[in-house]
C-alpha cells in the first residue's frame, strides 16, 4: 500500500519519470543482492561500481548535461574552436539527487558488510520511493528505515498527533514565513539591477537566509511529521544550525542527512583526517566542492561549497593555534553570530544568478557601492525582526530538541500555538511556490 | 513522545482556529466588503478555459487583452444577445503578448478574436511585467502537475464561498500593505480595494460599492496614479508591432478573424495616454499594418462618453451598454 501510493505520489508530478526511479531501483536491488552473496573482492567491487555508475550517470546526466555542454564550449572557445551544443531541454527529475544518493548509500553500506540487505524487493522499493522523504530528504539510511518496515506499524494516537503537529510547524515555517515573508524580499534583492543600499542588500541576504532555513526544514518537518503518522521515525534533518559556534558544529546541524552521508561516503573514503594534516585540509575542501556543486549545477554553488571548505580549513587551523578558555555566554553568542554572518556571506552566492550578481550584493552589502533603496520599510522591520527571533530562537535551543520543548510545553499553549499556526496555514494563500530544495 | 498531543488537542486548536477564521472572513466581507466569488487572479480558472479552445468552431469567440476587457464585455449578456458566450481569456493586469501566441500558434481556433488594447500593458516588450504575467498563466496551463490540476478539482467550488480567498488578500500582500511609514522614495502600496466579482465563467461584474464610493473610487485612481506617467518601451514599438501583426497576420490565415477594441478610459488615463502612445503610432498604425478592424472608444457616439467610476473600467449599465455597441459594431463589419 505504501509503495503504490509513493508511486502514484511521484507520477502526480511527472508519471513517466517513475520509470527512472524504477531503473535506479531495480539496479541496486540487484547489485546489492549479489554484494550480499559475493565473496570475490573483484566482483564486489564491480557491482558496487555499476550501482555508482548507473546513480551518478543519471545524476550527471539529468542535472549536468547541460552544464558540462556549457563548460566545455567554453573551453573550446578559449582555444578559438567554436562550438555549438544541441539545445537540449532536460527536465531534472524531482529528488533524483535525493534517491541516488540514498540507494548508493545502500550498496556502499552492503559493500563494507555494514548493515544487512532489505529481506524483499518490495521492501528495498520502499526504502527508496517512500513518498514522505523522497523528493527532499532527509537521506536516510538503509539501516535507519529498513528494520521499521519489519516491525507491525501503527502509529500511538501520541505518535499520530506528534506527526500532525510536526506538519503544521513545517507547513508554517514554509509558507508564512519562506514564502510570504522573506521569498519576496530575497527575489527583489537578488533581482535588482541597480546597485542598492547597504541596509537593502543585508536585508535581502539575510531574508534569503531565513527562506532557505524555513522553507528546507519545513520540508524536513513535513516529511518526518508525514512519516510519524504512519508510525515510522525519521531522522532529524536540522537542529538549530543558526545558533552554531562554528563551521564543523554547523554542519553537524544543517541538513544533517547530506552532511553525514557526505562525511561517511566522501570524506572518510578519501582518508578522512587519518592520512596527514594536509591532506585532511585537502579531503575538507573537496568533500566541500563536491557538497556545492550536488546542489546546483553552477560555479557559483561550487564556490559556495568552497567558500565553507575554506572556512572549516580556517576554523582548524586556529583551533591548533587559538585556544580559548570557558566560554562566557556573551563570547558563545559573539561566536555565533559572526558564524552566523559568515554563513550569510556564502548564502550571496548560492542565491545569486551569476558571479557578477553575487558580486554586486557583496560590493552593496559593504558600502563599496549603492544609492537606490528598493526595500520598503515593512519588509525592512519584518525581515529584521523575524531573522533575529530565529537567530537567538537558534542560539537558545542549541541544546534542545523541538519534540522535547513540545512536551515541556503547557497544554493551554500548545492549543494557543497550534491554532495559530493553523489559521496562518488558512489565510497564508501562498501560490503554491515550489520547495527550494526540490530544485536539487 | 509528549502524551499531551491526542485527538481532543488537536480538535481543540482546530476550533480555536476556526473561530479566528470566523471574524477574519467577517472582516474581509462585510467592513472591507470584499465579496465571496471565483478569485479573478488564479491561474487555474484561466486553465480551465483555455482548455476548451480547441473545441471551438468558426462562430465561436475568444475574447483576450488586460483587464478593461476583462470587466467592460458581459459575456452572459453577449450569449443572450448571440446565442454564443464567449470565452474569456483576458486576465487583469496582462499584457496578451504570449496568451495570444499560444491561441494562435498552439490552438486550431479560427473563430472571432477580439483582442482589448488597453496602451500600458497591450504595447509591452516580450520580458515585461505584464507580459510576464501573460506567460504565467500559459506556463500553468502547460505545466500544471497533476497534484496541481487534484487540487484545483477538490478546491475550486469551495474557495468561492469565502470572501478572504483573493490572490489580493493573500499574507504576502498583507505584509506589504501594512502601514509602516514609508522609506523616502520607496512607498508602500496601498491595499486594492474590492472592484469586481468574478463568476465560473470568468465573467466580471462591477461591485457595487466601487460604482457608488468616491472613497473607494479615489483609492484605486491614487494605486492608478504612477509617480511619473511614461512609456517604458517607446523605443521597442516596431518590436512590439512587428510580434502583433505577425501574429494576426498569422490567426487570419488559418481563417480565423479579429477585432481590436480600445475601451473606454477617463481622469489620468484619457489625459496621459494619447500622450504617451500617440493614436497614430500606436493605435491606428496597428490597424494599419495588420488590416484588422478596430473599435475605439472615442470613434462612436455610444461609448465616447462612458465613463468609468475609476478611470479604467466600467459600471454594470456601462458595461452592458458597451457591450451591446460591440455586438452591434461587428455585425455590421460581418465579423459576428
Amino acid at each position: 500500500m505504501l509503495l503504490i501510493a509513493s508511486y502514484v505520489f511521484y507520477g502526480l508530478w511527472n508519471p513517466p519519470l517513475i520509470l527512472l526511479l524504477w531503473i535506479s531501483t531495480v539496479v541496486d536491488w540487484m547489485a546489492g543482492k549479489r554484494l550480499t552473496v559475493e565473496e570475490n573482492k573483484r566482483k564486489r567491487k564491480m557491482w558496487l561500481i555499476l550501482s555508482i555508475c548507473v546513480n551518478l550517470g543519471f545524476l550527471v546526466f539529468f542535472k549536468y548535461g547541460n552544464f558540462l555542454l556549457e563548460n566545455f564550449q567554453y573551453l573550446l572557445a578559449l582555444i578559438n574552436i567554436e562550438y555549438t551544443p544541441p539545445a537540449w531541454d532536460i527536465l531534472l527529475p524531482m529528488g533524483i539527487s535525493f534517491y541516488t544518493f540514498q540507494t548508493m548509500s545502500y550498496t556502499i553500506d552492503l559493500y563494507k558488510r555494514k548493515i544487512q540487505p532489505a529481506k524483499t524487493f518490495l521492501d528495498f522499493a520502499l526504502y527508496v520511493t517512500f513518498f514522505p522523504q523522497l523528493v527532499a530528504g532527509p537521506i536516510v539510511r538503509s539501516d535507519e528505515l529498513v528494520p521499521q518496515f519489519y516491525e507491525k506499524k501503527r502509529a500511538t494516537q501520541n505518535q499520530f498527533f506528534m506527526g500532525v503537529m510536526l506538519l503544521t510547524i513545517g507547513l508554517f515555517e514554509k509558507t508564512v514565513f519562506a514564502d510570504s515573508l522573506f521569498s519576496p524580499v530575497s527575489d527583489e534583492v537578488f533581482g535588482a539591477s541597480a546597485a542598492l543600499l547597504p541596509l537593502d542588500a543585508w536585508v535581502g541576504v539575510l531574508a534569503f537566509s531565513g527562506q532557505i532555513f524555513f522553507d528546507f526544514a519545513g520540508y524536513s518537518l513535513c516529511a518526518i511529521g508525514i512519516a510519524l503518522m504512519l508510525g515510522i521515525a525519521l531522522p532529524d534533518n536540522f537542529r538549530y544550525p543558526y545558533g552554531s559556534i562554528g563551521f564543523s558544529e554547523l554542519w553537524q546541524r544543517w541538513h544533517i542527512s547530506l552532511s553525514s552521508w557526505l562525511r561517511d561516503y566522501l570524506y572518510i573514503s578519501l582518508g578522512g583526517n587519518k592520512i596527514s594534516v594536509r591532506r585532511t585540509y585537502v579531503n575538507l575542501m573537496l568533500t566541500m566542492l563536491l557538497g556545492g556543486l550536488w546542489h546546483g549545477a553552477a560555479w557559483t554553488f561550487v564556490f559556495w561549497g568552497f567558500l565553507h571548505g575554506l572556512y572549516l580549513v580556517v576554523e582548524r587551523l586556529l583551533k591548533n593555534y587559538i585556544k580559548i578558555g570557558k566560554q562566557t555566554l556573551a563570547m558563545r553568542l559573539f561566536l555565533a553570530f559572526l558564524t552566523f554572518n559568515c554563513v550569510n556571506i556564502t548564502w550571496v552566492f548560492f542565491r545569486a544568478k551569476s558571479f557578477e550578481n553575487a558580486m554586486s550584493i557583496l560590493k552593496s552589502m559593504f558600502f563599496i557601492h549603492g544609492e537606490t533603496p528598493i526595500l520598503i520599510s515593512n519588509h525592512i522591520v519584518l525581515v529584521l525582526g523575524v531573522v533575529s527571533l530565529m537567530f537567538f530562537g537558534h542560539f537558545a535551543m542549541r541544546n534542545h530538541s523541538l519534540v522535547e520543548v513540545i512536551g515541556r510545553t503547557p497544554v493551554w499553549l500548545l492549543a494557543l500555538g497550534w491554532s495559530i499556526m493553523i489559521f496562518g496555514l488558512m489565510i497564508v494563500q501562498t501560490s503554491g511556490q515550489q520547495f527550494i530544495y526540490f530544485q536539487f | 513522545m509528549s502524551e499531551k498531543l491526542n485527538l481532543k488537542l488537536f480538535l481543540i486548536s482546530l476550533l480555536i482556529a476556526i473561530l479566528l477564521l470566523i471574524p477574519y472572513e467577517l472582516y474581509w466581507r462585510y467592513v472591507e466588503r470584499w465579496p465571496a466569488g471565483y478569485d479573478s487572479q488564479n491561474l487555474d480558472y484561466w486553465a480551465d478555459w483555455r482548455g476548451r479552445v480547441d473545441d471551438l468552431g468558426k462562430d465561436d469567440v475568444i475574447i483576450m487583452g488586460s483587464s478593461r476587457g476583462h470587466f467592460d464585455i458581459n459575456i452572459h449578456l453577449w450569449d443572450s444577445i448571440t446565442g454564443t458566450r464567449p470565452i474569456m481569456l483576458a486576465y487583469a493586469g496582462s499584457s496578451p503578448f504570449h496568451p495570444l501566441a499560444d491561441i494562435v500558434d498552439n490552438s486550431e481556433f479560427d473563430g472571432l478574436l477580439v483582442l482589448s488594447v488597453a496602451p500600458g500593458l497591450f504595447f509591452t516588450v516580450k520580458d515585461s511585467w505584464g507580459a510576464g504575467k501573460g506567460r504565467d498563466f500559459v506556463d500553468h496551463y502547460y505545466k500544471r502537475t497533476y497534484a496541481q490540476r487534484f487540487s484545483h478539482w477538490i478546491f475550486q467550488y469551495i474557495d468561492p464561498q469565502f470572501s478572504y480567498i483573493q490572490e489580493d488578500l493573500s499574507l504576502r500582500i498583507l505584509i506589504e500593505r501594512l502601514p509602516f511609514e514609508n522609506r523616502d522614495s520607496v512607498q508602500n502600496q496601498a491595499l486594492w480595494p474590492p472592484m469586481v466579482h468574478m463568476d465560473q465563467y470568468r465573467n466580471i461584474r462591477m461591485l457595487k460599492g466601487m460604482e457608488t464610493d468616491t472613497v473607494l473610487q479615489n483609492r484605486q485612481t491614487a494605486i492608478w496614479t504612477p509617480p511619473v506617467w511614461k512609456n517604458r518601451y517607446k523605443d521597442s514599438v516596431d518590436v512590439i508591432m512587428d510580434h502583433y501583426v505577425g501574429l494576426i497576420k498569422k490567426f487570419k490565415e488559418k481563417g480565423g478573424r479579429i477585432a481590436l477594441i480600445r475601451p473606454p478610459v477617463t481622469g489620468g488615463y484619457l489625459e496621459n495616454e494619447p500622450i504617451l502612445f500617440p493614436r497614430d503610432k500606436y493605435w491606428d498604425r496597428l490597424l494599419r499594418a495588420s488590416n484588422s478592424p478596430g473599435y475605439h472608444f472615442m470613434d462612436h457616439e455610444d461609448t465616447k462618453n462612458l465613463i468609468p467610476p475609476e478611470w479604467s473600467h466600467l459600471n454594470r449599465k456601462d458595461a452592458d451598454l458597451y457591450t451591446k455597441t460591440i455586438i452591434k459594431l461587428l455585425r455590421e463589419d460581418e465579423l459576428l
